[in-house]
């Protein structure tokens, strides 16, 4: 997997299969998918001519799809500010729950060693959805947090109800 | 010289093409038509390989002097769904040529697909006319390769095609006695609709090009030129019906969908040019460069 756009500081996309919440290493960079979406399929110019089935036997290439997946840059290696953007053409790979958590709970940021300083950053620029996916996958990798987590999802989900005007 | 700007001229533009597709006399080319079948019946079960190349000089001009070359190998066996795209590159010095390069990995992965069984697909003349106008070495190598190509299609019984979209070459024309015309200009109003020119072999002249047929193929429009090698004259209606339905379930059903394919995977795209600068960055860029760039 690759990048393929880089569209802002810290927004960049990837090519392949990826969903929406891994957590992908680019280099020194930590980066989060938020979105996914499918380039236009290039068999669209030949559906005039011939139809699916005739189209994935006799051209078959032209049926692969593109697969992108959105992704935001959380941190580094040690969870720090980026101070870069990756490049196009960087190698994207997915990181295991063993990494993610090792990325978690490294000790100096918050003094127990579990920290999640991007998630400010994060709640500006990704969908609520994005976030409680996150929060949720961090219980299961990092159960002994959970409790702190659990405020923190609570945090979320008052956010989300400010958003419908229900407090 | 003639006053006024093209677009007052272009009346004399007009004149000077339909001159050009005259015949003032007679072609001696035997014409045989085709017939309207299911493209995709013909292909069934047909392999076949596209391969293309493209090059990528601007860091010259931009202080580095280094150039990229990119080529594609598409192969399908039509009917089954089953495919391999593969692509490769390679960087090339200034002191190279980098056109040779490109032909050098085209003719290579040409090579390594002849089976005897998969049609190939060229996008270009297997003939090499150009290279007269080379410094000797550039030239041999040139020759050198495609001799190579041209046997190693005989020595595996591999159909080698080099397709010509849009071919000027002037051989019938000239052995006609109208060498202000082209063939394909010519033939345009000659052959019907989905027909072809039975094969005529190529004149010698840097010294292979006998091992070399020709022939065109007009399914609308101006007729396109196939090349390949003398032995495949004895099967050449097989080979049109191939490259006929080919062009025919292409996007645009006048050019062969391998080639049309091979060529976009070749292809170094305006945004991946611009990526390679950004990746190369701002060391040794030449100031000329800059100058021109930033307002």
């Amino acid at each position: 997997m690759k990048v393929v756009a880089v569209k802002g500081f810290r927004e960049f996309d990837v090519e392949g299969e990826l969903q929406i919440g891994d957590f992908i290493r680019c280099g020194d960079l930590i980066g989060l998918v938020k979105g996914l979406r499918i380039e236009e399929p290039e068999f669209v110019s030949y559906l005039s001519k011939y139809d699916v089935d005739e189209i994935k036997r006799f051209m078959p290439d032209v049926v692969e799809v593109k697969k992108i997946a959105e992704c935001i840059t959380l941190c580094d290696l040690k969870l720090s500010d980026p101070v870069r953007t990756p490049e196009i053409g960087d190698d994207v790979v997915v990181l295991s729950d063993d990494e993610i958590r090792s990325l978690h709970m490294q000790s100096g940021q918050s003094g127990n060693g579990f920290s999640i300083p991007y998630l400010l950053q994060l709640v500006d620029r990704a969908d609520i959805s994005v976030i409680k996916r996150l929060l949720e996958r961090l219980m299961r990798i990092i159960p002994e947090e959970k409790e702190l987590l659990d405020i923190l999802m609570c945090e979320v989900e008052y956010a989300i109800m400010k958003k419908m005007q229900l407090r | 010289m003639r006053r006024g700007s093209i677009f007052e001229n272009v009346g004399m533009l007009k004149e000077m093409v339909r001159e050009l597709e005259q015949a003032n006399g007679e072609l001696d080319v035997e014409i045989k038509g085709l017939q309207d079948e299911n493209p995709l019946r013909i292909l069934d079960g047909v392999r076949v390989v596209g391969v293309d190349g493209s090059e990528f000089s601007p860091l010259r001009e931009l202080g580095i002097p280094v150039g990229a070359v990119q080529a594609s190998r598409i192969k399908v066996t039509h009917g089954s769904g089953e495919y391999h795209v593969e692509i490769f590159s390679d960087f090339v010095h200034i002191e190279e040529n980098l056109n040779l390069k490109r032909f050098a990995m085209e003719i290579e992965l040409l090579m390594e697909s002849m089976d005897g069984e998969s049609y190939l697909f060229y996008d270009g003349s297997l003939l090499l006319s150009f290279v007269s106008e080379l410094n000797t070495k550039i030239a041999r190598e040139y020759m050198k390769l495609m001799t190579k190509l041209i046997k190693e299609s005989e020595n595996t019984s591999t159909p080698l095609i080099g397709y010509i979209d849009r071919s000027y070459a002037k051989d019938l024309a000239r052995r006609c006695g109208i060498p202000n015309s082209f063939d394909a200009g010519l033939l345009k109003d000659i052959m019907p609709v989905m027909s072809y020119t039975q094969p005529v072999r190529c004149d010698k002249n840097l010294g292979y090009e006998d091992a070399i047929s020709f022939s065109y193929l007009k399914i609308v429009g101006l007729p396109s030129r196939i090349e390949f090698p003398a032995w495949m004259e004895d099967d050449i209606q097989e080979c049109v019906r191939i490259v006929l339905a080919e062009s025919r379930i292409g996007s645009t059903g006048n050019y062969p969908y391998i080639l049309e394919r091979a060529h976009k995977y070749a292809a170094i795209t305006a945004k991946e040019k611009d990526t390679m600068m950004r990746v190369v960055k701002s060391s040794g860029v030449s100031f000329k460069w800059i100058s021109k760039v930033i307002p």
